[in-house]
């Protein structure tokens, strides 16, 4: 990531999720955005956003890596790829999930706008946790 | 947008999300993103949202991958 989109990240970041984030490994091929999620409920999560080297022409990886596990209403693990709940896989324990579809992806997209993505997706998961319906009964394909 | 939006519920929340998946027009109350307090609140119809402000339909509409 440039230092020029860098600092433009920075300023959306900071109006909307002031204190909440904070880059690692910049510069590297381990670089991401971690970021403090608060659902409308209360309940805090946080996020790790891939950053590649040549973001943002790509679409970010994201994965929930707070609380661990995550849970479904029966109490079984959400885990693995599944259509049902948008979720791509796993890294280790951290659960990868579907945010922005890639044909809506483009570099006019920021760190911001897939935070509150994943905010939908976090309240659609409880959602989930209260009900008991799957997580794309909440989201649109 | 006004300081004195009521807070949305989560109910809200996915009651919205529900309805947009369906495809039912939702011609009520608008939830808006506030940045100040980082939560959702509930816009009433035709209340004058700021340029700016982020509707909860204008993150969701254009879908999620799976």
């Amino acid at each position: 990531m440039t230092s020029e989109r860098l600092q433009m990240e920075t300023a959306i970041l900071e109006r909307y999720f002031s204190r909440k984030y904070k880059f690692e490994n910049l510069n590297s091929s381990n670089a991401f955005l971690d970021v403090g999620v608060k659902t409308q409920s209360g309940k805090v999560y946080r996020l790790k956003i891939k950053l590649s080297q040549d973001y943002p022409n790509s679409l970010p990886e994201v994965y929930i890596t707070y609380p661990l596990p995550l849970l479904k209403k029966d109490g079984s693990k959400l885990d693995g790829a599944s259509h049902d709940f948008h979720t791509l896989g796993n890294e280790g324990n951290n659960i990868q999930i579907c945010h922005f579809k890639s044909e809506n992806w483009n570099p006019n997209q920021s760190l911001y706008k897939i935070a509150l993505k994943v905010r939908i997706w976090l309240e659609a998961y409880e959602g989930h946790l209260r009900t008991g319906k799957t997580i794309d009964n909440y989201l649109t394909s | 947008m006004s300081n004195n939006e009521p807070k949305a519920s989560s109910q809200d929340i996915t009651n919205t999300l529900e309805q947009m998946n369906k495809g039912e027009n939702n011609e009520s109350n608008q939830l808006v993103f506030d940045p100040t307090t980082g939560e959702f609140v509930v816009a009433k119809p035709n209340s004058n949202l700021s340029a700016d402000a982020t509707t909860i339909n204008s993150i969701a509409q254009d879908g999620f991958a799976k």
